[in-house]
C-alpha cells in the first residue's frame, strides 16, 4: 500500500503539486530521522539532517526509476548525505573512555547498568573505521537484512557481509576495555 | 561479549520521535525551493566576456580583409598560420584553467 502511495503521490510533485510531497514526509519522516540519529546520536542534528535528505530527495525526484522501491531510492540517498555529513562534521559524542570512567560499578540498579552498558556498546560503533561503522548501522537499522543495508549503501551484498564480520570483530575487540570488568 | 548479544544491543535500538514541528520544517524548506525564482544569469560578469568574442571575430576579419590584408582573394595558408598558434594557446589555456579548477574543487570538497 505504502508504495502504490509513494508512487502516486511522486507522480502528484513531478506535476507540479509540491503539497503532495508532504504525505511522504509523514510516512518516512521517522525512518529517516531515526537512521540519521544512529549515524550521529544527537536528536537536532538527526533532525537538520533528515531534513536535508528529504529537500535532496525533492530535488532529485525525478531521478527516481520506479524498478526499484521509493523506499530503497530514498534510503539509498539519505545513507549517502548522513556519510557525508558525518565525515564533514564528526559525531558529537562523548569520548568512549569518559564514558568509562562515569560508569558507576557499584551501582545497585543492574538495569540502570545494562542501559549504560548498551549506550556505550551503541556509542563504539561510531568510532570504527567508516566503512564497518556504515556497515553496522545500516545492517542493525534495517533489522538485520543484508539485502536492504546492500542496497542503501550501493555495494554489493557480499562486501556487506565481509564488513559486517570484521566490523564485528574489531566491535568485539574493543568492548572488554571500554566496558571494564561489565564485559 | 557474545555475538549473539552484541545483535541484541545493537538491533533493539528503542526509535527516537521526530519533533512535532518536523514535517512542517521539511514542507517550509521544500515550498521555498519550489518557489524560489531560478537564477538570474550573471550578466554583469558575462558581458565582457559576450562583448569581446564579436570583437575578436572583427578583429580576425580586419586583419584578413582589412585595408592591410589581401583583397583579391583570401590566402588560406596565412590564415591557418595566424589561427593555430592562437587556438593552441587557447586550448592550453583551457587544459590548465581545467586541471586548476578541479583541483580546487577537489580541495573544496575535502575541506567540505
Amino acid at each position: 500500500m505504502s508504495a502504490q502511495e509513494d508512487a502516486a503521490d511522486v507522480a502528484r510533485v513531478l506535476a507540479g503539486d509540491v503539497s503532495a510531497f508532504e504525505p511522504i514526509v509523514r510516512r518516512w519522516q521517522k525512518p529517516l530521522v531515526n537512521l540519521a540519529y544512529r549515524f550521529c546520536r544527537d536528536r537536532g542534528r538527526a533532525e537538520d539532517m533528515a531534513q536535508e535528505a528529504f529537500l535532496r530527495a525533492y530535488r532529485r525526484l525525478a531521478s527516481w526509476r520506479r524498478d526499484a522501491a521509493f523506499s530503497t531510492w530514498l534510503f539509498a540517498l539519505a545513507t549517502n548525505l548522513y556519510r557525508s555529513e558525518i565525515r564533514r562534521l564528526p559525531p558529537l559524542t562523548a569520548p568512549l573512555d569518559e564514558g568509562v570512567t562515569t560508569l558507576d560499578r557499584r551501582a545497585a540498579e543492574p538495569i540502570l547498568d545494562e542501559e549504560r552498558r548498551d549506550r556505550i556498546v551503541r556509542d563504539a560503533v561510531l568510532t570504527l573505521p567508516a566503512k564497518y561503522r556504515d556497515v553496522l548501522t545500516l545492517f542493525y537499522f534495517h533489522g538485520m537484512d543484508v539485502a536492504t543495508s546492500a542496497a542503501s549503501l550501493g555495494v554489493p551484498h557480499g562486501t556487506v557481509k565481509a564488513r559486517l564480520s570484521r566490523g564485528r570483530d574489531i566491535l568485539r575487540s574493543k568492548l572488554p576495555s571500554l566496558l571494564g570488568n561489565q564485559s | 561479549m557474545k555475538p549473539e548479544e552484541l545483535d541484541r544491543v545493537l538491533s533493539e535500538e528503542a526509535d527516537i520521535v521526530p519533533s512535532s514541528g518536523f514535517v512542517t520544517a521539511v514542507m517550509e524548506a521544500v515550498t521555498t525551493e519550489a518557489t524560489a525564482p531560478p537564477l538570474a544569469f550573471p550578466w554583469k560578469r558575462a558581458w565582457p566576456l559576450a562583448a569581446g568574442f564579436p570583437v575578436l571575430l572583427l578583429w580576425l576579419a580586419l586583419l584578413q580583409f582589412g585595408p592591410g590584408g589581401t583583397t583579391s582573394e583570401p590566402d588560406l595558408y596565412a590564415w591557418f598560420e595566424m589561427i593555430v598558434p592562437m587556438a593552441t594557446a587557447w586550448v592550453a589555456g583551457g587544459l590548465l584553467m581545467t586541471i586548476a579548477m578541479t583541483a580546487w574543487s577537489l580541495r573544496l570538497v575535502r575541506l567540505k
